[in-house]
Order: structure tokens, then sequence, then C-alpha cells
């Protein structure tokens, strides 16, 4: 596949789980970085890994909630967006808040809580209850 | 290195040893790898009871959950390496393949940077390379 169409795929995914980012991105870093940020986060990220084959998109967003959320406070912002496009791939909520409470065992309890507030805002704003 | 370095590496290592000898002779030829292999690897059905969906059923199936934990060792720089070894195995006994075990590694570049995806990588390799080694149950 070459460049523009992996660029194009991850596009549409973009578009699909978070509709506005890559303009959001750009207005925010491009005049600091041109064709950087926005690009790398949709071209690299969207298009290159999360639209690959190999493994299922709710899955793939369930392991980076995990992840994030094992790494601390410093990610709460990139944690939201990320729990929000998870149940935009499928994931129920009960589902991310079992992946996230999962985490106190490797990130440790104050990691796992401050996800589950990130986690509660979230689901708040989308009108998602339990 | 230097050689005055080197040697003085050596001493420490042999003083190491003699220490060890003295303590308990058996620390001296101690295998750390082989702790995990005392954990024996859960069968799938086990592992769906234990933190899967038989009891929990709104819950996250063990394949999910075991991804999971494996995308947070990694990004944590998979300094965890009997823990991540453990539960590869694992991920794979309760039915995720190589491949996606692998995608999982790689998606997690971008959050836990280059290096930690790459030894990550490298201990999944050393679990599927184990893994088709085994005779078939």
């Amino acid at each position: 596949m070459n460049a523009d169409a992996a660029y194009q795929r991850g596009r549409d995914l973009a578009e699909r789980l978070n509709p506005g980012m890559e303009t959001a991105l750009r207005d925010r870093y491009g005049e600091w970085l041109p064709d950087a940020v926005a690009e790398t986060v949709v071209g690299h990220g969207m298009g290159a890994v999360y639209a690959r084959d190999g493994l299922d998109l709710r899955t793939r967003l369930l392991v980076t909630v995990g992840a994030l959320a094992a790494m601390g406070g410093q990610t709460r912002p990139q944690l939201k967006v990320n729990i929000a496009s998870a149940l935009c791939a499928g994931a129920t909520a009960r589902e991310i808040s079992e992946a996230i409470f999962q985490m106190h065992l490797y990130g440790g309890m104050p990691a796992a809580i401050n996800a589950m507030n990130t986690m509660i805002e979230v689901f708040d704003a989308e009108g998602v209850s339990p | 290195m230097t050689d005055a370095f080197q040697k003085l590496f050596q001493q420490m290592l042999q003083s190491g040893h003699e220490m060890a000898r003295a303590l308990n002779p058996a620390l001296e030829n101690i295998d750390t790898k082989a702790f995990e292999k005392l954990f024996p690897t859960m069968p799938a059905d086990m592992m769906e009871m234990f933190f899967g969906k038989t009891f929990n059923r709104d819950g996250l199936d063990a394949r999910t959950r075991l991804l999971v934990t494996i995308a947070a060792l990694t990004v944590q720089g998979a300094f965890a390496e009997p823990q991540l070894r453990l539960t590869i195995r694992h991920a794979l006994a309760a039915g995720a393949t190589p491949r996606e075990i692998a995608e999982v590694i790689y998606q997690m570049g971008m959050f836990g940077g280059i290096p930690a995806m790459q030894k990550a990588l490298e201990i999944a390799q050393g679990v599927f390379a184990e893994q088709e080694g085994k005779q078939p149950e």
C-alpha cells in the first residue's frame, strides 16, 4: 500500500473514532511543527498501526486504554480520547472498567483509581450509564 | 571497557561467587529463569473461570484481559521479563494468536516508546520459539 492510501485509511479511521481530531492537532501544533504531529498521529498511529489487520479494533483500543492507565496520571488527556474511541469501537463500558481496574496489579492502585475517575468523566460526558 | 575496569569487574564477580558459596553452595549455580518454569501455564477453561467471563458474565474475556496485561507490561519498559513471558504463554493458551500478541506489542511502540517495544518483541519471539518446539498436547 502506498503512503497516500495508508494516510487516507488513517484519516477515515480517525474520523470514525475521534471526529475533528486531525484538524484540532494541526491547529494546535502545526504552526510549531509543520506536517508533524497531526500527520504522525493520523498517518502513522491510525493509518499504519490501528488500521492494520491481525487484531480487531475493539481489542486494540482496550489494550491502549490499559497501557495508558498503567502509565499513571500523566496520560489523562490521551486516556480520555482513547476511552471514547474504545466505546466507538464497540467495547462496552463494563469491559473498559474491567481493563482499567485490572491495571492496579501493574501500574499500582493510584494509577488505576486515577484512570477510573477519568473514565467516569468520559462516561458522564458521553451519557453512558452502568 | 578498559582492561583495568575489566579486571576490577572480574574481581567483583569472583568475590560475589565466593560469598554465595560461603552462604549456600547451591546459590552459585542458581538459574533464576527456572522459577517461572515452576508455574504451569493454566488451561484455557481454568483462565476463563478465574479471570474470564464464567462468573463475571458482563466482564472481560480472558484473552482480552491477558492482551491488556501484555500492553501494560510493554509500556513499562518490558522490565518484568519473567512476568511478560508468563503472560504471553497464558495469552496463547487463552486463544490469542502470536500475530495478535505481536500486534499489541507493536502498537505499544507509540505509547511506551520504541526501545520498550523492541525488548518486548524479543521476549515474545523467545516464547513463540519455545512454544513451537513444544510437543502438541
